[in-house]
């Protein structure tokens, strides 16, 4: 990557990108943050610029886009209402695709979810060629908002040559991650997580490492316009399985809860229906197809991903488990009880 | 022809008071013989060998030692002994089971426990500390071994104990001698759960009150109140000596859960998270200990109701903690788990108990000397 490249990164730190904007740092680029809170990262050089402010803000879009050559959008946020949602990716997608032409930014790569996808059906694979869910309408307004930005933005594309290519990562894990991750299930406590169903089918982890890599990829690559890349690496254990070894590890009562999906609808919708009673403002009834989908039990094709941005991601399960599980375990010093049973294994001289 | 083991051949070293514990405990495990016994006082001796049954009898460790050919002694005597009794004991080839205290200096403790380790010995060497396995308190230790607590960061150990000696003005016994030394007699119970949790004391900070001076002259603290650093963690500890009401209770405070073992009742509650909502985690933790708590106590009356029945003494929780140390230290010696009070552990109870004395000495001392004549001055 030449070292003048002028980057603009929109929601860059947070998990993703917070590594990101470093790699790019790394690698000479003069990188541009844009973040609604101010936040900066240590590790960042002093060269890196952070601007206070929203994707959705035209003005400020169109003035830190102007002269820039690429663009990576990964704003994140949650409201109550779909008008709100819509605000804050829909809306504040269309305005930095805007931008971006008029400025002639030649490239905008855009960080969405898997939850775009329909990934409810099991044993099934859906791969990269394969649109957003069709009916993004009945799912939660997290997913609906993901899957019309990407829909936007690849019409944008289609009509107006809008330079974007789009990436989906799955459930990212790794340092300056959290252990209680969605993707695993609904935490109804730090250490209680409730199933999206039995818990059996693999999950789609990736390491943020390798989101990065692919995100850094996604940049240089020709011929990626206009196309979605699914992000999953090639360790991945089951909920249940991720639970045993959190378990084990950490020496604490981490417990999983294989949930099936009917229950917990019906328990969704007993919830809806209280707070219907008690008028609370902004519901909306609970989505079946979106818990479905939210099990994860259709798998992801990445080899598009693989083929044209030369993406490969860890496929050893040790470097796996010290990233995404280790790295935010407390060592067992010598000497606890806990060890005694040989329930934990990351026993240190400390 | 079928392989027949044969029991452990073990002697006692004294026949006094806890040596009684000591048989009764032997008696429920078949694989040991009480096969010898020694004391100063023959005639002491005799009685006891003739009450437990035991065919040889001797006035002196060493005869006992060349005497009998013995796989374990155990270390019966008054603890200012036990010093010279562990040398001779290491320098033969048995396993060896201290009364607590190991010795009553930690410098001494720590002499011995290098004494063990230089030796080279195979066979183990423990201190009846049996506060450990005080069947409540093991609750609470298997629930922190099987993590439903994490990591132990907090022990408040109460303990509230009633001193016949002091309510009768007889101040003649050891532990009335210095204001210290009621630690000495006193303290090792709760420090030595404490110190299993949470690793060695590195600074213990305590206040005293309630001071009287006794009839032999010392000064005697009634309450103390100890916070301490540990390797691991935290503790405080409270105690109330010459109290009206008996009571004693470790509460085990860990990253994810809290367990306390009331160790007079002998009934152990486990408080933990669950699924559900606060409220019904509530009622959850509520009822489940309720449940739990009320098992513990039929089988402890149960136990009791037996006991008296079949004439059987023991039942009580300090006797099945008696039974349950000395079947875990000859579990460890057939190859089982090992033995929690080791001769290290041993030495950092004693010193556990000379940093709490230094610590409230120092300034014991000082409101000694300045509030002297505020002290009522017990006849």
């Amino acid at each position: 990557m030449p070292s003048s490249r002028k980057i603009v990164v929109f929601g860059g730190t947070g998990f993703v990108g917070s590594p990101l904007v470093q790699a790019l740092a790394d690698q000479g680029a003069s990188v541009t943050v844009v973040a609604r809170r101010n936040r900066r990262t240590e590790s960042w050089p002093s060269e890196v610029r952070l601007v206070t402010g929203d994707a959705g803000d035209r003005d400020l879009v169109m003035g830190l886009t102007e002269g820039a050559d690429a663009v990576y959008l990964m704003t994140a946020g949650s409201a109550t209402a779909w008008e709100d949602w819509k605000r804050t990716f829909v809306d504040s997608a269309a305005t930095v695709a805007d931008c971006c032409q008029k400025n002639g930014v030649r490239r905008l790569i855009y960080v969405s979810s898997i939850a775009a996808l329909y990934l409810g059906d099991p044993g099934k694979t859906i791969d990269e060629t394969a649109g957003v869910d069709a009916q993004s309408n009945e799912r939660s307004f997290y997913a609906r908002a993901k899957a019309e930005a990407e829909k936007l933005l690849l019409e944008r594309h289609a009509k107006q040559a809008l330079p974007v290519v789009i990436v989906r990562p799955g459930i990212v894990v790794g340092p300056g991650g959290m252990l209680n991750h969605s993707g695993l299930g609904n935490w109804a406590s730090d250490m209680c997580c409730l199933g999206w169903g039995q818990g059996d089918d693999s999950l789609p982890f990736v390491l943020v490492q390798d989101v990065v890599a692919a995100l850094v990829s996604a940049l240089e690559t020709g011929h990626a316009e206009g196309m979605a890349f699914n992000l999953a690496g090639d360790c991945q254990p089951s909920a249940r399985e991720f639970f045993a070894r959190l378990q084990k590890q950490s020496g604490r009562p981490y417990r999983y809860y294989p949930q099936s999906l009917v229950k917990t609808q019906m328990l969704e919708i007993g919830k809806w229906f209280v707070k219907w009673v008690a008028r609370r403002d902004g519901l909306s009834f609970p989505s079946y197809r979106d818990l479905k989908s939210r099990s994860l039990r259709t798998a992801l094709d990445c080899s598009r991903a693989k083929k044209i941005l030369g993406w490969q991601p860890n496929s050893d399960p040790v470097r796996f488990y010290r990233e995404a599980l280790e790295i935010h375990l407390q060592p067992i010093p010598q000497g606890d009880l806990r060890l005694a049973n040989g329930a934990a294994t990351l026993a240190t001289t400390s | 022809m079928p392989f027949v083991s044969q029991p452990i051949q073990t002697g006692f070293q004294g026949t006094g008071f806890i040596a009684d514990f000591h048989a009764r405990a032997l008696q429920a495990l078949p694989d040991v013989q009480l096969a010898a016994v020694c004391d100063p006082v023959q005639e002491r001796a005799e009685r006891f060998a003739k009450r437990w049954n035991v065919p040889r009898v001797y006035t002196s460790v060493e005869a006992m030692l060349a005497g009998s050919p013995l796989q374990a002694v155990h270390v019966l005597i008054p603890p200012l002994l036990h010093a010279a009794a562990v040398e001779t004991c290491l320098a033969h080839d048995c396993a060896l089971f201290v009364e607590k205290p190991l010795a009553v200096t930690a410098e001494d403790c720590r002499r011995l426990t290098r004494l063990y380790a230089e030796s080279g010995s195979k066979n183990i060497a423990g201190v009846n500390q049996n506060y450990l396995s005080q069947p409540a308190f093991q609750k609470v230790v298997n629930w922190v071994k099987d993590c439903r607590l994490g990591a132990v960061e907090h022990v408040i150990a109460y303990s509230s104990v009633p001193l016949r000696q002091l309510a009768a003005g007889d101040h003649g016994h050891w532990m009335f001698r210095e204001p210290g030394n009621i630690i000495l007699e006193q303290a090792p119970h709760p420090l030595s759960q404490i110190v299993y949790l949470l690793g060695r004391v590195k600074q213990a900070s305590t206040l005293v009150s309630g001071g009287m001076r006794l009839s032999n002259g010392s000064m005697f603290h009634r309450k103390w109140q100890v916070s301490l650093m540990c390797e691991r963690g935290t503790a405080q500890c409270y105690f109330q000596f010459g109290a009206e009401h008996r009571d004693s209770w470790v509460h085990v405070l860990g990253q994810d859960a809290a367990a306390i073992a009331d160790l007079r009742r002998d009934v152990a509650r486990l408080s933990e998270k669950t699924r559900y909502l606060d409220p019904v985690d509530d009622l959850w933790d509520a009822s489940s200990n309720a449940v739990r708590m009320a098992r513990q106590g039929i089988g402890n009356f149960t136990q009791f109701v037996r006991s008296t029945v079949q004439r059987k003494p023991g039942a009580d929780a300090f006797s099945r903690s008696f039974c349950n140390s000395i079947r875990a230290f000859y579990a460890a010696r057939q190859g089982g788990p090992a033995f929690p009070a080791s001769f290290e552990h041993a030495t950092a109870v004693m010193e556990a108990c000379e940093a709490v004395i230094e610590s409230a000495l120092g300034s014991a001392s000082a409101a000694d000397q300045r509030k002297v004549s505020d002290y009522a001055l017990v006849p």
